[in-house]
């Protein structure tokens, strides 16, 4: 080409002079035909310094996009940051400690066609499997198939022995399976999935997408040290009171994350066919319950926070109330008048259901609907338990609501309700996923939605300290945590009626009461009275020992200072004085 | 001229042509590295999934209970084992400090912790020696 385009400029030189001066003249003059030449050369000229320029803006282009600049491609080749595993993601606590996790397993099957010696493979194959017969090995070998399953999920131990035997025939086959080194210690939580890694119930379950997508681990909210020290305290209480459950939760008050949720008896998730439905039926969230006197919080705060009574403000409990057909009475009768504080301490009835008449039905609904407590709660998981209302909802509810009877709740939901009563007043979802730090202000003022006046919660911090350091709840006092709580005895509904000697004995406790930073609820399901309680098989006696024991062993894991028993200020002395206004008693009727 | 300039790009072709072939031959080896390190990756990522798992199985806390109960002279801490510092007594000038031997006995008999008992019992002993002379 090149060679062209100079061939063609040397035929643009000037004409030699023509030898043969006779011949036609030319059709131009020949100062014509020296002009023609001459535009046809600046033509070419420009052209070519335009291809010229072209060609070099092209190259240049080409330089800078390989050399200079590498264009999207980055420079320094980077890993990525967390290498996507394949298989269903782990869950882990909120301290990283591994829950559930899938492992590929080796699974062993034999070709027997490769095997030359049926008899001899078999003896040396249950030397690293004992739990495989010899004859019934050596018998499917001779048979001769060609894909025999010898042993499903070996473990890796047994599959380097195995392949350390070296013998012909036999193959892996690699499988996927789900792990649970806590077995059923969070097994109600956690979950647990089918043999095709589904998840079933939980966690596994409500998260199963995500899980399958994700590559890195679920944190949850529960502390496997928590939730542990509830187990087994749970447990202790179970065996003592020969119950046939018990459930406990711990929770944040400011962040409304689940430290421990427990539900008794629990069950294996690596082999949920082998348990009984009761102990797979999850207590804490799924199950519902008439909580008792424990609702009594709810009662007082209500009516504080209603402006009904004040804490000078008492009633007359010295006649039950007659209603109906009804007869509410006193567990504790004290038989005179008692003030708020009284009534809260002694755990009186009929003053709860005073209150609860004097701030009324309407007001009542409104308060537990902000609550949380009549629909179901809001937790990750599908087992949740839809409450039971009293429909319709009259005057005799309201009443026996104000002490716990007539509403039925799920532990979850009910520890909620508690949460946002001690925290300040701020009602705040349950969850079971670990969230960021919230800024530890004393009552965690940005978080969640108000329900109640700051000064109402810090009037129900006192009281339920005055519970515990001189009422019913004294066994919950736990030395230098500063417990506050509220004991509940509820007879349960045993074929349409309540039954005297099947109860459910809970405790709602928070710690520590100067500035609450998580609250325990403990309820243990059918408890016997004992020779050591001398018969009670009440909160106080039941439920209330075990939040102490379960506060004493979590409060340091938690880094709540202690405070010196002699170091409290407020004694909740000042609670207890003569009632200054008498509440009469409305006509009920 | 005509001549120079051809066999010089001829040279140039050849030249990348060359240098493309080696170049081609050093991705595929790289490429064969990357893979074998991809494979160990895989390989070591399911070996520490292996282990983390034993690990979290092998610290159930029920196990780590008993090993403590069994191997440790310990117990778990109660609150009154917390000490604030307003609590620690400040050495008088002056006054006598408790025998050091008895002091040491004290803490060792007890266990390695520094308990409240001792500490008050310390801030007694300093008190007495100061008032005594």
């Amino acid at each position: 080409m090149t060679r062209q385009f100079e061939q063609s400029s040397l035929n643009l030189r000037p004409p030699a002079p023509d030898p043969n001066p006779d011949r036609a003249a030319h059709f131009f003059s020949e100062g014509c035909s020296a002009q023609v030449l001459e535009t046809g050369r600046t033509r070419l000229l420009a052209a070519g310094v335009v291809f010229t320029m072209a060609f070099l803006v092209v190259g240049w282009r080409l330089v800078d996009i390989a050399v200079f600049s590498a264009g999207t491609e980055p420079r320094i080749a980077a890993a990525p940051a967390a290498t996507p595993r394949s298989g269903r993601a782990d869950i882990v606590d909120r301290n990283g400690v591994v829950l559930a996790t899938s492992l590929p397993t080796a699974s062993l099957y034999a070709n027997a066609k490769q095997v030359r010696d049926p008899e001899a493979a078999a003896a040396r194959l249950v030397q690293v499997l004992p739990d495989l017969s010899r004859s019934e090995v050596a018998a499917k070998l001779a048979t001769g198939r060609r894909f025999i399953w010898l042993k499903r999920n070996l473990t890796p131990r047994q599959h380097y022995r195995i392949n350390r035997l070296g013998i012909p025939g036999f193959y892996f086959e690699r499988e996927q399976r789900r792990f649970y080194p806590h077995g059923n210690l969070t097994a109600h939580s956690v979950g647990f999935t089918d043999v095709d890694n589904r998840g079933l119930s939980g966690i596994e379950r409500s998260f199963d997408e995500v899980l399958r997508d994700r590559g890195t681990p679920l944190a949850l909210s529960l502390d496997l040290r928590v939730q542990y020290a509830m187990t087994e305290e749970l447990s202790a209480a179970m065996t003592e009171f020969d119950a046939i459950g018990a459930a406990g939760m711990v929770m944040d008050v400011a962040s409304g994350e689940v430290l421990a949720m427990v539900s008794l008896p629990s069950f294996d998730p690596e082999r949920p066919g082998a348990a009984p439905a009761d102990s797979r039926f999850n207590r804490a969230s799924l199950g519902i319950y008439e909580m008792g006197s424990v609702f009594k919080i709810f009662t007082v705060a209500m009516a504080l926070d209603e402006g009904v009574v004040t804490l000078e403000s008492g009633y007359d409990t010295s006649k039950p109330i007659r209603v109906a057909r009804f007869t509410i009475n006193d567990y504790h009768g004290k038989n005179r008048w008692l003030s708020v504080p009284e009534i809260f301490m002694y755990s009186s009835n009929i003053g709860a259901a005073r209150m609860a008449i004097d701030t009324g039905t309407a007001a009542q609904r409104s308060f537990l609907d902000r609550l949380g407590l009549t629909r179901p709660a809001s937790i990750e998981l599908r087992e949740v338990g839809t409450p039971m209302l009293p429909s319709p909802w009259r005057e005799i509810n309201t009443m026996t609501i104000a002490y716990g009877h007539g509403l039925a709740v799920s532990p979850v939901q009910f520890t909620t309700a508690a949460a946002a009563v001690v925290n300040g007043g701020r009602f705040q979802p349950a969850t079971l996923l670990k969230r960021a730090p919230v800024a530890r202000s004393a009552d965690a003022r940005s978080e969640g939605t108000r329900i109640m006046d700051r000064a109402t919660s810090l009037k129900m911090r006192r009281l339920l300290r005055l519970v515990v350091r001189r009422g019913t709840g004294r066994q919950a006092n736990a030395e230098g945590y500063l417990v506050g709580g509220k004991t509940g005895t509820a007879d349960k509904l045993v074929g349409g009626r309540y039954a005297r000697n099947t109860r459910i004995a809970s405790f709602l406790g928070a710690f520590p009461m100067n500035a609450p930073r998580y609250v325990v609820f403990v309820m243990v399901d059918e408890p016997k009275g004992i020779e050591r309680t001398r018969g009670y098989a009440t909160g106080g006696w039941v439920a209330a020992p075990v939040v102490r024991a379960v506060i004493e062993r979590i409060g340091p894991m938690l880094g709540v200072a202690p405070v010196r028993a002699d170091a409290e200020q407020d004694d909740g002395e000042g609670l207890l004085v003569q009632v200054r206004t008498r509440i009469q008693t409305v006509a009920v009727d | 001229m005509t001549r120079v300039a051809g066999t010089l790009f001829f040279l140039t072709a050849v030249g990348a042509a060359l240098f493309l072939f080696f170049i081609k031959q050093q991705v595929r080896e790289m490429e064969e590295e990357l893979g074998i390190a991809h494979r160990n990756i895989l390989r070591h990522q399911e070996a520490i999934q292996v282990l983390r798992t034993e690990w979290s199985y092998l610290n159930r806390p029920a196990r780590i209970a008993e090993l403590a109960e069994r191997h440790l002279a310990m117990q778990p801490l109660v609150a009154r084992q917390f000490v604030g510092f307003e609590e620690i007594p400040y050495r008088s000038a002056g006054a006598a400090l408790p025998a050091p031997a008895q002091a040491t006995a004290q803490a060792t008999a007890q266990t390695a912790t520094l308990t409240a008992a001792t500490l008050t019992a310390a801030a007694q002993t300093a008190r007495a020696g100061g008032a005594a002379p």
